[in-house]
């Protein structure tokens, strides 16, 4: 991690906007961890097991941070392959200790968060490919069909994601959109 | 709330977005400072996709597309874009986009079992050439077919039309706007004797009420539902009503939903006349001055084979009712007749015959259409309260019978695709014209298109089978002649027997009376219904298919020869849109590789036809006309030596480029036109002339002084036009038709309809001619009475779903263009199966399950979805038709309206199983 950081610095990768996104790409995480497992998806926690998480997701939507990134090895949901169903096959599967799926609380992945700026609908081009992707109803429409999105309502599922032809829709970690 | 959505259609327009192409999104954004864009160089065009015609900007650098956006200039969009709007220029940029001709071959040669290896283009049209000429000598002029599209540009349909009938005197060329808009068609010529809607969009800023029929208009006229949105938010006494088969999503605007039962459309008609008669709303005066009633025969059976030759078991009852069918309960009281009474249906090859009644009958034909009996009939959701359901009914007449509230009609491809399409625009047309509520501002019936030129270049130009430009038709000897005169034709050039419709030119492949078709700017091969059949004719009988296409879609895969074509952006353009503006665009880029424009593959394949070659005598089976031998064209060869024709001139020479033609249109042309963009079209040919600019006014003089005038192809390049509605007059467009205020062609009266088509008819009552003489009806239109007729496949015990088909708003047809584009495709990925959760849940089903769904033609696999868009009653499932991998016309039923031979995508039975 640091030296991701650092051979960022001494490039002169930071005094650009691309370069900084790219270094942020390498030191933070790719999305948010797999249900049940969530806190326990650290360095430390998981073990260098064979992935048995990402095997077992029915969606295909666990994986794993690639080598030479801060969280190498260590899994995350990629919405851009489907959304999580809580079938909880991730957790069961998971080795470490105390990770337990339970059927009664699905915990909440994260919040979805909207980019306006790359929206459609809220730049004058009429889009609806959200719309009916969310079954919880925590995307809503004002009178100009603009989505927002109710975090109240919002599970993280990542539903919403793929469908967004503009990639404008990303699933944040709950703790970080308060 | 007003406020905001006012400012989203007028002052959000300057910041309408633009896409960019080519290069992703992200570095275009970073680039996309006013300083990068100060060398790009902007200018107007043409949405590629519906109807609508929205405008766009387009800006290019350096020969590329730089991005495009909604025009805030173009009256229709006001600088909005839909989705697929947005992305006009990337659908160009696909990784397996076409760029070159490709034949099937087995070592060096032709082979039909042969894989495609690219070829040039001289081994393409001498290919093309060895099977157009044989099949010509074997079959005549009816052995050859092409095509045609509702998507070409004006050039392109007039070149392929022109091509055709007056070079290979054959009248098979038909566009798939067939299966779109055939039946508003065969209404409007049988109506008011002239095509084309009477009023326009500025209806929708008009009105009081908009009331959709078999239209969804959020998904496929998004830009102009955004306008009844904002006129709904900004207008307190503005209503919707959305009457469809199955709850979609104009229902989240719109004030009522009446969900049918499919075809019942024609029963809920005929109440709504039957209130306005019986509440004595009439406008008589109106009806008086302007009106007659009529009506024609119901046993039109169903546009199927009258055939079982070709069926296969599981097909050949449903095919049976095509002669005889048993009337239903519902089917007797509507038609007053007995249940049970079998029908021989005598008039399949007459279904557009009509003839005039009294008022005495036409309201005696409404009695039975009582609020009980089409309640009963026509509640398509099985759920839903009868009481309810006449509320409804009931509000709906009263909107259509209040004296007070302005009314448009809106539809689509419901009342289109339908087996009795016509009858159902027509009886749309008699509510309005017994109101008195059509030609005026905010009333009418409007007629919505799907596609970008149905109404510019397929109906104007006339690419169908039977016609000629500017509603000429091919069987009128006057309107040969005058086709004759301006194309300068010997006379009797000009084939008299009606082509093969698009349908029938399938049919004929699978009979082997055709065998060399030619597939331009449309992929039939995935867009006609019961396809199994089609492909199987094309792939395993004697003939050769060619398909030009800008990617390999199933035509092209099907075809023997596929042609590299130049897409939107890559050629000079004009598309006629639904409220009759013509609007045109220049070539923006060149196309990729070896691509040409179509109207380039048609000029160029004329090269390859010699006069004596095709205007010796012909053999045309079953042509019988006044002035002609039974089955044959004359030989014209001496008349046209006569006039300075030499046989061994070619039709290149005779049809297009004519030394008037290279006098009149140069090319290079004049900067105020061109603005420094180049012609790949022009360039290629090298022999001097504009072909676009000179087909144009050839076009053009075909309607100009008969109330289809357009404008001239300069004026409509100027920087301040966006599109004109035509009849265009002293340089003046017009805005309702048959209006005296505002149409230059009424000369008597407040209101004229002065079409000429079918205005002298027999007299009768509602069950047959009584009086043979025919009476003229200068100047007015028809109000038909048409009666309610069942649909000739419906759900049982082995098919229990009906299923409907249509479109997305993400995809367009069947989604060659857009499912290349990786945003769209995002979006919407793959075809799914809309069903009710109930139906789901009885079937062990969950959301995301693959099923099987069969018909008796054919089945596909898709994955099932209950809480999409689309929101289906019990009993019927949606399948949209875009996904090549969800070849759903391999299920549906190819029964058309017996009199506009358009295929009914709406309704027909399926199975549905896990899979």
């Amino acid at each position: 991690m640091v030296d991701n950081a650092r051979r960022g610095f001494l490039t002169g990768a930071f005094l650009t906007a691309e370069g900084r996104e790219e270094i942020d790409r390498q030191v933070k995480p790719a999305g948010v961890a797999p249900p049940w497992i969530g806190g326990r998806c650290t360095a430390d926690a998981c073990t260098d097991c064979e992935g048995f998480c990402v095997s077992a997701c029915e969606v295909g939507i666990v994986v794993r941070h690639e080598a030479g990134h801060a969280y190498a090895g260590i899994p995350w949901l990629d919405f851009a392959a489907g959304a999580c169903t809580w079938c909880g096959a991730c957790a069961e599967a998971c080795p470490i200790e105390g990770v337990a799926y339970s059927e009664q609380a699905r915990p909440k992945l994260g919040n979805a968060v909207l980019d306006g700026d790359q929206c459609f609908a809220w730049k004058s081009v009429v889009c609806v490919s959200c719309r009916f992707a969310c079954s919880d109803k925590a995307i809503v429409v004002d009178a100009l069909n603009r989505p927002s999105i109710l975090d109240a309502a919002c599970t993280g599922c990542g539903a919403c994601v793929a469908v967004c032809p503009q990639e404008a829709i990303d699933i944040a970690p709950a703790n970080q959109t308060a | 709330m007003k406020q905001t959505r006012r400012e989203f259609l007028k002052a959000n327009v300057a910041a309408a977005t633009a896409a960019t192409v080519g290069i992703p999104l992200t570095q275009v954004q970073a680039a996309a400072g006013a300083e990068a864009e100060k060398d790009w160089q902007w200018d107007k065009g043409v949405c590629r996709f519906c109807g609508t015609g929205c405008g766009i900007m387009v800006a290019t650098k350096d020969g590329k597309i730089m991005a495009t956006k909604g025009d805030p200039d173009a009256p229709v969009n006001r600088g909005l874009n839909c989705i697929k709007g947005y992305f006009n220029a990337k659908i160009m940029y696909g990784k397996d986009r076409l760029t070159q001709p490709l034949l099937r071959m087995t070592n060096g040669k032709f082979d039909k079992k042969g894989k495609f290896q690219p070829v040039s283009w001289e081994r393409a049209f001498d290919e093309m050439e060895k099977h157009a000429k044989s099949a010509l000598k074997e079959l005549g002029p009816h052995g050859v077919a092409i095509f045609g599209s509702g998507q070409y540009t004006v050039h392109e349909g007039y070149a392929s039309a022109k091509f055709m009938k007056a070079g290979l005197r054959s009248n098979n060329i038909d566009p798939n706007a067939r299966h779109c808009m055939a039946s508003a068609v065969a209404a409007f010529i049988q109506t008011f004797g002239i095509d084309e809607p009477a009023g326009n969009y500025d209806d929708i800023e008009y009105t009081d009420t908009a009331v959709l029929w078999g239209a969804n208009m959020t998904e496929m006229h998004p830009i102009l539902w955004a306008r009844i949105a904002d006129r709904r938010l900004a207008h307190d006494k503005m209503r919707i009503v959305n009457l469809t088969t199955l709850k979609n999503m104009p229902s989240e605007l719109a004030d009522m939903t009446i969900v049918f039962k499919p075809s019942t459309d024609l029963a809920i008609q005929n109440y709504i006349a039957r209130e306005i008669v019986t509440r004595d709303v009439v406008d008589h005066d109106y009806v008086k001055k302007h009106c007659v009633f009529a009506t024609g025969p119901y046993d039109i059976g169903y546009g199927m084979r009258g055939t079982s030759k070709y069926a296969n078991p599981a097909e050949k009852d449903t095919q049976a009712k095509e002669l005889k069918v048993k009337l239903d309960k519902y089917e007797a009281i509507g038609q007053r007749r007995k249940e049970g009474e079998v029908v021989e249906q005598k008039n399949r090859g007459k279904a557009g015959k009509h003839w005039m009644i009294s008022f005495e009958d036409f309201k005696k034909g409404v009695e039975p259409y009582t609020l009980d009996y089409v309640a009963e009939l026509a509640k398509g959701d099985v759920d839903e309260p009868i009481e309810e359901f006449k509320k409804k009914l009931k509000q709906l007449a009263d909107y259509y019978c209040d004296k007070n509230r302005k009314i448009v009609s809106y539809w689509t491809m419901g009342f289109n695709q339908h087996q009795r399409g016509t009858w159902v625009n027509e009886q749309c047309y008699m509510n309005h014209l017994l109101m008195g509520k059509q030609c005026k501002p905010g009333n009418g019936a409007f007629s919505l298109t799907g596609q970008p030129s149905a109404c510019g270049t397929a109906r104007e130009v006339g690419t169908f089978a039977h016609r000629l430009p500017a509603d000429l038709v091919v069987f009128k000897k006057k309107h040969r002649d005058f086709s004759e005169k301006i194309w300068k034709l010997p006379e009797n050039t000009l084939n008299p027997k009606v082509g093969s419709h698009i349908v029938k030119i399938m049919r004929d492949l699978e009979d082997g009376k055709i065998k060399f078709a030619w597939v331009q700017v449309n992929n039939p091969f995935q867009a006609t219904a019961n396809a199994n059949h089609w492909i199987k004719a094309a792939r395993e009988m004697d003939n050769f298919i060619v398909c030009s296409d800008g990617y390999p879609g199933i035509s092209a895969k099907v075809a023997d020869l596929i042609l590299p074509a130049a897409m939107i952006l890559e050629k000079w353009g004009a598309y006629g849109n639904a409220e009759r503006r013509t609007q045109v665009w220049r070539q923006q880029v060149a196309p990729p590789g070896e691509a040409m424009g179509d109207t380039w593959q048609v000029l160029e394949f004329s090269k390859r036809f010699k006069l004596k070659e095709v205007w010796g005598e012909q053999k045309v089976p079953g042509l019988k006309a006044k002035g002609f031998e039974d089955g044959k064209l004359p030989s014209v060869l001496e008349a046209a030596k006569k006039m300075g024709y030499d046989p061994e001139q070619t039709l290149y020479e005779v049809l297009f480029a004519t030394p008037e033609n290279k006098k009149k249109y140069p090319w290079p042309a004049d900067k105020s036109v061109t603005k420094g963009h180049a012609n790949h079209i022009a360039e290629k040919l090298g022999d001097g002339w504009f072909p676009e600019h000179a087909l144009f006014e050839e076009y053009a003089s075909f309607g100009r002084g008969h109330a289809h005038d357009l404008d001239k192809f300069e004026r409509y390049y100027d920087d301040d036009v966006r599109g004109l509605r035509w009849p265009v007059v002293n340089g003046k467009e017009t805005l309702w038709r048959f209006n005296a205020k505002y149409d230059p062609y009424v000369k008597n009266g407040d209101f004229e309809y002065y079409g000429k088509a079918l205005k002298a008819l027999p007299s009768g009552d509602l069950d047959k001619i009584t009086n043979k003489e025919k009476t003229k009806l200068t100047g007015k239109a028809k109000i038909f009475f048409r009666p309610y007729a069942a649909p000739v496949e419906q759900p049982d015990k082995n098919y229990p779903f009906w299923l409907v088909t249509g479109r997305v708003l993400e995809h367009w047809h069947s989604g060659t263009m857009t499912r290349r584009v990786p945003e769209l495709n995002r979006a919407v990925p793959a075809a799914l199966v809309a069903m009710n959760p109930e139906d789901a849940k009885r079937f062990g089903l969950q959301d995301n399950d693959l099923v099987e769904v069969a018909s008796r033609r054919g089945k596909i696999r898709a994955r099932v979805e209950t809480r999409g868009r689309n929101h289906p009653a019990k009993g019927v499932i949606y399948v949209p038709w875009f996904d090549e991998g969800v070849f759903i016309n391999k299920v549906t039923l190819d029964a058309t309206c017996p009199i506009s031979k358009e295929t009914d995508y709406k309704k027909c039975a399926v199975k549905v199983t896990k899979v």
